[in-house]
């Protein structure tokens, strides 16, 4: 008993040695957020910054700071934080690794939403001299977008609730139906006028500076709601990673959980994607970035996911406003150049070490 | 304690996997399920907490009907170690907390981290509680999953051939620990086994399922000659060796 209590503390050593990287990713994300608010053309300092949140600034700097810089930070945090914590708790419901908002066809879903909202409903586009172009009508565009990722979703569901919910069957399910969006969205192209197609491509780029403050409290309820969810579901998750029948007879009631879950992962980015365009890799790559660090127990990887994805997101909007300025460049484009080199050393570092 | 009522399942109305399987057994005993590939041995225990929902039939242990319980509840009253477990970035020690989860509301209770503890004594895996699961080998993860049902203090423990993956003297130990542990906290134990002389060393009961049904149910002179012929179609015969009956074949 002795020695097993000296264990003990050592297992706390390694408890604290998780919430320790919590904390530290906590502290990342509040520097590089306000690194995102500085870096920029009008050339602010950290303490003129600190100064205008504390609503000490001059009107100059209060137009910048909270007009424009805030929104985009803010809603890189919310938007990275849902796509780290629906990714991590996808991976664990459909136990692929694989998993995140595009395996059920919810980005697929709502490009081709956005398309069918600027080309058949039209949505209305306008060129910008600054910017190349924008539409008129952003609300319907992104109620669109986010109709049809649902309507993904629930097909997905649908389909496997008719025929087993294995999450083979969804993840297939969700290929199929990644593959006809894809294809809806190429029609809509094609026959789209210059204008509208320029408009659909620059949608789907991605963009954090589009939300209205409204936008970031649906995305913040919609994303707080999943958190305290998936924070409910932590020890389910941990149960799964055993295998299916072992979660049964640990008492987890693995069919109803998956379905609840994937609805509510399903939503949740389909409400992140349909406000600011499709962002690849940050739900994907969190989470495997963070299991390396801190291991697979989910009641430190959903925080450490999350956390991880809104550092990700700020980091490669600081990166895609600052590399060409003025120029913006796409934000998905980043996450992508970002993730996919992160996603294959993680893949290959794991294989090595096996 | 455990009481097993016409239990039937299917997973297509054409095929009949079990029918009307009946059995009892009590505390402290060790029952082993026998049968060739395919008999339904696996689909029987998964039938018993509720993993599959058999078509008909009744499970009770100490009179508690298992079919009326919650899921949760039917994980305090029975633990399962499945076959194959898949090896996680987990540790040890968080793996056999996990058995705890049906207990535990938010966070563990330091009695869920005690109890913990005293599994992880008492299974000798002291040494390697804080290594992750995929760094273990077949028989170290085979172990830890047993301490996790045994975290789960169940009455009824059910193990799905516990000893496939383990060489002969992990086999042997794991075999004489579950034995132990069945006297030792009054557990009922049902394995799935396909190893005839391990079962016949470290289990007190036998049954044997044949076409569906129960073949036979007894202690060791149910396995006899004729019944392993019957059900696995193969001669064999009986040998006193050391004092431990052993199944010796027939053939090759």
């Amino acid at each position: 008993m002795h020695k097993l209590a000296a264990k003990h503390t050592s297992y706390r050593d390694y408890i604290q040695f998780k919430i320790l990287v919590i904390i530290l990713l906590v502290i990342l994300t509040i520097v590089a957020a306000l690194i995102a608010i500085t870096a920029g053309s009008a050339g602010l300092t950290i303490k003129e910054v600190l100064y205008t949140l504390a609503g000490r600034g001059t009107e100059m700097n209060k137009t910048v700071v909270l007009g424009l810089r805030l929104t985009r930070v803010v809603t890189s945090i919310i938007g990275g934080i849902g796509l780290g914590i629906t990714g991590c708790a996808m991976q664990s419901i459909l136990r692929n690794p694989l998993a995140s908002a595009s395996t059920v066809g919810v980005s697929q879903g709502a490009a081709f939403g956005a398309a069918f909202a600027i080309v058949v409903l039209g949505a209305g586009v306008q060129y910008y001299t600054n910017e190349a172009v924008t539409v008129t009508s952003p609300y319907l565009v992104s109620i669109c977008a986010f109709a049809f990722s649902l309507l993904s979703t629930f097909v997905v569901l649908g389909l496997s609730k008719f025929g087993d919910v294995s999450p083979e069957t969804m993840i297939l399910s969700g290929v199929a139906l990644s593959a006809l969006f894809g294809g809806g969205t190429t029609i809509m192209q094609y026959f789209a006028d210059d204008v509208s197609l320029s408009a659909i491509v620059f949608w789907t780029f991605g963009d954090m500076g589009r939300t209205s403050w409204k936008q970031i409290i649906i995305m913040a309820v919609v994303v707080l709601f999943a958190s305290v969810y998936f924070a409910f579901n932590r020890w389910n998750y941990n149960a799964l990673q055993s295998g299916e029948n072992s979660a049964k007879g640990l008492g987890v009631n693995v069919d109803s959980m998956r379905l609840t879950g994937m609805v509510i992962c399903s939503f949740t980015a389909a409400v992140i994607v349909s406000f600011v365009g499709i962002i690849n890799f940050v739900g994907l790559v969190s989470p495997h970035v963070m299991r390396r660090i801190i291991g697979d127990d989910y009641r430190f990887l959903l925080p450490a996911s999350a956390l991880m994805g809104a550092l990700m997101l700020l980091f490669s909007d600081t990166v895609a406003r600052m590399v060409v300025a003025p120029v913006v460049l796409p934000i998905g484009a980043i996450t992508s150049f970002l993730g996919a080199p992160l996603f294959l050393y993680l893949l290959f570092k794991g294989v090595k070490n096996k | 304690m455990i009481n097993v009522k016409d239990l039937s399942f299917s997973y297509c109305k054409t095929y009949q996997i079990l029918e009307k399987i009946e059995f009892d057994a009590r505390e402290g005993q060790c029952v082993a399920i026998l049968g060739n590939n395919g008999a339904g041995k696996s689909t029987m225990i998964k039938c018993l907490n509720r993993i599959l929902t058999p078509q008909e039939g009744a499970v009770s242990v100490n009179g508690r009907d298992i079919g009326s319980l919650k899921r949760q509840s039917i994980a305090q009253e029975m633990a399962y170690v499945a076959q194959q477990n898949d090896s996680s970035q987990f540790t040890v020690y968080d793996a056999v907390l996990l058995g705890r989860k049906p207990y535990i509301k938010m966070n563990p209770t330091e009695e869920d981290h005690r109890i913990t503890r005293d599994v992880i004594n008492r299974m000798g895996l002291y040494d390697y509680s804080l290594r992750y699961l995929d760094e273990l080998s077949g028989g170290e993860l085979q172990k830890v999953m047993l301490a996790r049902a045994l975290a789960q203090q169940p009455k009824v423990l059910m193990l799905d051939e516990p000893t496939s993956n383990l060489d002969l003297k992990n086999q042997y130990e794991v075999m004489g620990i579950i034995r132990d542990i069945a006297a030792e906290k009054k557990i009922c134990v049902i394995i799935v086994i396909h190893d005839l002389n391990l079962a016949l060393r470290y289990c007190d009961r036998f049954l044997f399922i044949k076409n569906s049904r129960v073949y036979s149910l007894g202690g060791a002179e149910t396995v006899s000659c004729d019944a392993i012929r019957e059900v696995y179609g193969m001669d064999v015969t009986i040998e006193n060796i050391h004092g431990y009956p052993t199944v010796v074949p027939l053939c090759g």
